[in-house]
């Protein structure tokens, strides 16, 4: 059994790194057509619930020559897991592992059955307009993948006509651009957008693996990636088109862990995503539908170098494609509204190691409905029930707010059960994936209190969040007792998640010239395994692993006519690593400066950055042995052209 | 503007204390005297792949106590990625660290490292044939390094079947385990150590993966058997077997099937008086603890303890069998000294999976 045992442990390790197959994957979602802004806003609230969080514009728009992975690490109190610096980057929310999170762009799922969790590293934030993070019982209504939140990110229609530059460059010799031009007359619209990006990654580390910790280049960790998105709009009255294209291919060496320098492994993702979107919006009715089509491939090669070329150890090749239907109708009274929802997934998977093409159609139904009770008080419950091709899943929720105690004030709580079907890799893999795994199932409890302060020259808002769930039949890759202690998926954990999140901001501006804007964000997650694995068992009672019990996310930003000053912070605690808790990640904290000044020539418009990214030159790790980064010093500059009217 | 201020003030004040948890503080590892080393003995603990947490603990049989990760105690470093084996060879102990392509070389008195064998793709098992030379299988690349024990430097290469596991040297012949690696194989390279070149390829059945020599001089190969196209169904898998060799005439002796089809035992050691075997197996799905006497006919169907266990090792200075649970592979696992009968006779905490015990 040995050698075979390593030849699966090596394959599953390569593939639990790559494609980190534990839990569910994410599907459906739905977000709205825009249509107006305000619009936009009335069906938005009436179905995020408890615990919304949503980035402004201008946070979104100093962040285009970023990745999705550095902006959440920033801004949010997600947490991040990032295996090296052009290695994959993965997603917690609320202690939850990836796969109970899902991202949807435009309300389609972004996520791969396949792969059942999203690497944010590939995610440039570029064709971003709109970002906002919904959490645990709030995303019941969207289903599976959902279980522990969703991160929605939204490609809007343009308003105006503009093109738009920017260009980033810094001491890692990482090279980041993008271009944009919006057109729009009112009635058609076509926004294309562009990126590319190559990283060298030319940093040196002191590599703790070796005697002496000998300070060393990090090697073999160049990405390139190049893509564009096409929109184009037609509004007809009360009718709304939009067609949405985006591909992007992504090619990386990857970075070798400080213990086996010798490893050159490479990896290739292409993405093609479609989507027709189709909204008719009468007075009291909402009409919305669309089909989105993905088709993805990933290519990883595992090697090492062996004295002269790299030999190629294996080699895989996967593609998969996903066809998703949303159709939502919307029925608003003054005391109440209506979201009906019907959607149909087709996954299917071409990956060698599942023996042969595997695919699952789902269907689901969902039902929201939303009460609001006078000036004060307001409820949503909701409903959905999911056909995953071999179970019948129902997720629900119920939430009751209140507002008015206090002016500014709003208290909602909710609860809410929810569940996450497994991912493909979980039911096919050979070996190990487990055809018979039921989906996990979450059970949670939130509560959210929220302030809101305006007045004249001063903004400040508040919120805190509490939650308590648990999660059955998680899924965890084991040996098994069934079939020659054969690593397999399997449903036999019970997990307690529970904590608060705190997020608060402010905004003074002092007079003409002067302006200060603060956010922060806190969260403290507690994720317990509750179960262990016989009397010996050490884990029963600690904190699952890589789930740190706090982080936090401070950004200080002082304004002084057309220049600013931002500081930022962001400290993440430590993380054990073995599930007995006795060995750990040390915590750490990271200090970024960015220095800005905008300029307008002509009604055209420039902002110069420098920057400088880990301040303090902190060594740190994401996942043990993995190099990150040391002191970044950059400078970006955008442009943007306010084109006027153009088409007619 | 003052209150405005004020909050300002506070929020800046949160984001810089509102780390409210410490690190856990890191117990301080206590260093055996040379004393304690000479009467221990080494726990190999492979530790999470990719991950590079493999440690070596000191047990000291005399006083029950563990000294874990001696090896980074005594040298301040990790020990690597995915320790395989260990083999003690005139005073030093070499680890073979399969996810790191390395062995570290320590002084088996001190634990202090004293030279690494490096531009290894994937190393499982190093034997000796003298002070001066040893050979190291390397499982990705389909061959056998010949080391140069004086200098810690790798003489030369030989090829041999797909993912070499564990080897033995009789006479002046060396015996390769081709385990299959990704693919499937059934053969025992056999070397001549005088020339290192191949002089024959033996064909069992699929999978040889352990090799012991028993007190008559003969071979006893473990095959584990093919798992076939798919992991799940039984029927194309091909069956176990204990294999006897003869070393001089290199024919087989005896082929005895282990357990039934499906069956796929692993981990194989001999006892002191090397008249018989354990190995770690399933009898019709039955996980356990197996044992095999050199003049038995036919393979138990009982083990002599049932359990899922991860690693074996056997100490052949004081007789002791001992097996190791690695519980969920993720903490600290169960070290269980097991007696004839399989009654548990003595535990102690390892570190991450542990797999065996140093060997000669």
């Amino acid at each position: 059994m040995g050698g075979k045992r390593h030849t699966m442990k090596m394959i599953s390790t390569v593939v639990g790194i790559l494609f980190m197959q534990q839990l569910s994957f994410a599907q459906q979602g739905r977000d709205s057509i825009t249509v107006s802004l305000s619009e936009v806003n009335v069906k938005a609230s009436a179905q995020r619930g408890i615990s919304y969080q949503r980035f402004d514009s201008a946070r979104l728009a100093e962040s285009k020559n970023i990745n999705l992975q550095q902006f959440l690490q920033e801004n949010s109190t997600i947490q991040l897991k990032s295996y090296g610096t052009s290695g994959s980057s993965l997603m917690s929310i609320r202690g939850a592992n990836a796969g109970h999170s899902k991202i949807t762009w435009n309300g389609m799922a972004l996520t791969s059955p396949m792969l059942n969790v999203t690497d944010l590293s590939i995610l440039q934030m570029s064709n971003i307009d709109e970002l906002s993070i919904v959490r645990a019982g709030s995303s019941a209504a969207e289903g599976n993948g959902a279980l522990a939140g969703i991160v929605a990110l939204k490609t809007n229609t343009p308003q105006s006509n503009s093109v738009q530059f920017s260009t980033q460059a810094n001491t890692l010799q990482n090279f980041n651009n993008q271009l944009q031009i919006n057109l729009q007359n009112g009635k058609w619209s076509s926004a294309s957008s562009v990126f590319w990006v190559a990283n060298n990654n030319k940093f040196q580390y002191a590599n703790r693996a070796e005697f002496g910790s000998p300070i060393q280049d990090q090697i073999n960790s160049e990405t390139q990636q190049v893509g564009f998105t096409q929109q184009f709009g037609l509004r007809q009255g009360i009718n709304q088109w939009r067609l949405l294209t985006w591909y992007q291919e992504s090619d990386r060496d990857l970075s070798p862990a400080m213990f086996n320098r010798n490893t050159a492994h490479y990896q290739m993702d292409k993405s093609w995503r479609n989507l027709l979107q189709f909204e008719r919006v009468l007075e009291r009715r909402n009409f919305e539908t669309q089909i989105a089509y993905t088709r993805e491939q990933l290519r990883y090669v595992h090697r090492y170098y062996n004295g002269g070329e790299p030999q190629v150890v294996f080699n895989t090749n996967s593609y998969f494609d996903a066809v998703q239907f949303q159709g939502n109708y919307t029925e608003t009274r003054s005391n109440w509204d209506h979201i009906l929802k019907l959607n149909y997934n087709f996954e299917g998977a071409d990956v060698p190691e599942y023996g042969s093409y595997q695919q699952r159609q789902r269907f689901s139904v969902a039902s929201i409905l939303n009460g609001r009770f006078g000036q004060y008080a307001n409820a949503q419950f909701a409903n959905r029930y999911e056909y995953s091709g071999s179970e019948n899943l129902w997720a629900h929720s119920l939430s009751l707010g209140h507002k008015g105690f206090v002016p500014g004030l709003e208290m909602e709580i909710a609860i809410s059960k929810n569940y996450s079907i497994p991912g493909l890799n979980d039911l096919y893999w050979v070996p190990g994936g487990n055809p018979n795994l039921k989906s996990e199932k979450s059970y949670e409890i939130d509560y959210r209190v929220k302030h809101h302060f305006q007045r004249k020259n001063f903004k400040h808002n508040v919120q805190l969040n509490a939650y308590y769930a648990i999660v059955n039949d998680w899924i965890l890759w084991k040996p098994s007792n069934f079939d020659n202690a054969i690593w397999t998926a399997q449903n036999i954990a019970k997990v307690q998640l529970s904590g608060f999140e705190w997020e608060q901001d402010a905004m003074l501006q002092i007079n003409a010239f002067h302006s200060i804007t603060a956010n922060f964000s806190y969260a403290y997650n507690q994720a317990i395994d509750l179960v262990g694995d016989g009397l010996s068992d050490q884990s029963k009672g600690k904190q699952l692993i890589y789930v740190p019990l706090e982080k936090y996310a401070a950004q200080f930003k002082y304004g002084f006519r057309k220049s600013s000053l931002t500081f930022k912070m962001h400290h993440v605690s430590h993380r054990y690593t073995s599930t007995d808790n006795l060995l750990f990640l040390p915590s750490y904290q990271l200090f970024d400066l960015r220095l800005s000044h905008k300029l307008a020539v002509n009604k055209q418009q420039f902002n110069l950055s420098i920057y400088c990214d880990n301040l303090l030159d902190t060594s740190y790790e994401s996942i043990p042995f993995q190099a990150m980064p040391a002191r970044v010093i950059g400078l970006s500059i955008s442009y943007m052209n306010p084109l006027g009217k153009i088409l007619k | 503007m003052k209150n405005q201020l004020r909050i300002f003030t506070l929020l800046a004040l949160f984001a810089s204390l509102s780390a409210c948890t410490d690190d856990p503080a890191t117990p301080k590892q206590e260093i055996p005297s040379e004393d304690l080393f000479k009467t221990g003995i080494y726990v190999v603990n492979e530790g999470n792949f990719g991950a590079n947490n493999a440690t070596i603990d000191l047990f000291v049989k005399d006083s029950n106590k563990v000294f874990s990760n001696i090896f980074n105690t005594v040298n301040n470093r990790p020990l690597g990625d995915v320790a395989q084996s260990m083999t003690m060879i005139n005073g030093k102990g070499y680890i073979v660290l399969n996810g790191s392509g390395k062995v570290e070389v320590i002084n088996l008195n001190t634990a202090v490292s004293v030279g690494t064998i490096s531009g290894l793709s994937s190393p499982r098992y190093m034997v000796a044939l003298d002070t001066n030379k040893a050979y190291l299988s390397d499982w990705v690349s389909n061959s056998v390094k010949v080391v140069n024990l004086q200098n810690n430097t790798i003489q030369t290469s030989i090829g041999v079947g797909a993912g070499p596991e564990q080897m033995l040297i009789t006479g002046n012949r060396l015996f390769v385990c081709n385990s299959g690696g990704f693919v499937d194989d059934s053969t025992l390279t056999v070397i001549n150590t005088t020339t290192n070149t191949v002089e024959q390829t033996i064909r069992l059945t699929q999978g040889p993966t352990a090799i012991v020599l028993d007190k008559n001089g003969k071979i006893w190969v473990l095959c584990r058997g093919s798992y076939g196209t798919d992991f799940f169904s039984t029927e194309d898998d091909t069956q176990a077997e204990l294999i006897c060799i003869n070393p001089n005439n290199l024919s087989i002796e005896k082929r005895i099937v282990l357990g039934e089809k499906g069956d796929h035992p692993d981990k194989m050691k001999i006892n002191k008086a090397k008249d018989a075997m354990f190995y770690l197996g399933t009898y019709n799905f039955n996980y356990g603890i197996y044992r095999f006497r050199i003049t038995d006919t036919q393979a138990e169907a009982q083990p002599i303890r049932a359990g899922y266990y991860y690693g074996l090792g056997y100490d052949r200075v004081d007789d002791k069998l001992y097996v190791a649970d690695a519980l969920d592979f993720v903490q600290r696992g169960d070290i269980y000294q097991i007696n004839e009968s399989g009654s548990i006779v003595d535990s102690f905490k390892a570190g991450i999976i542990p797999n065996g015990i140093a060997e000669q």
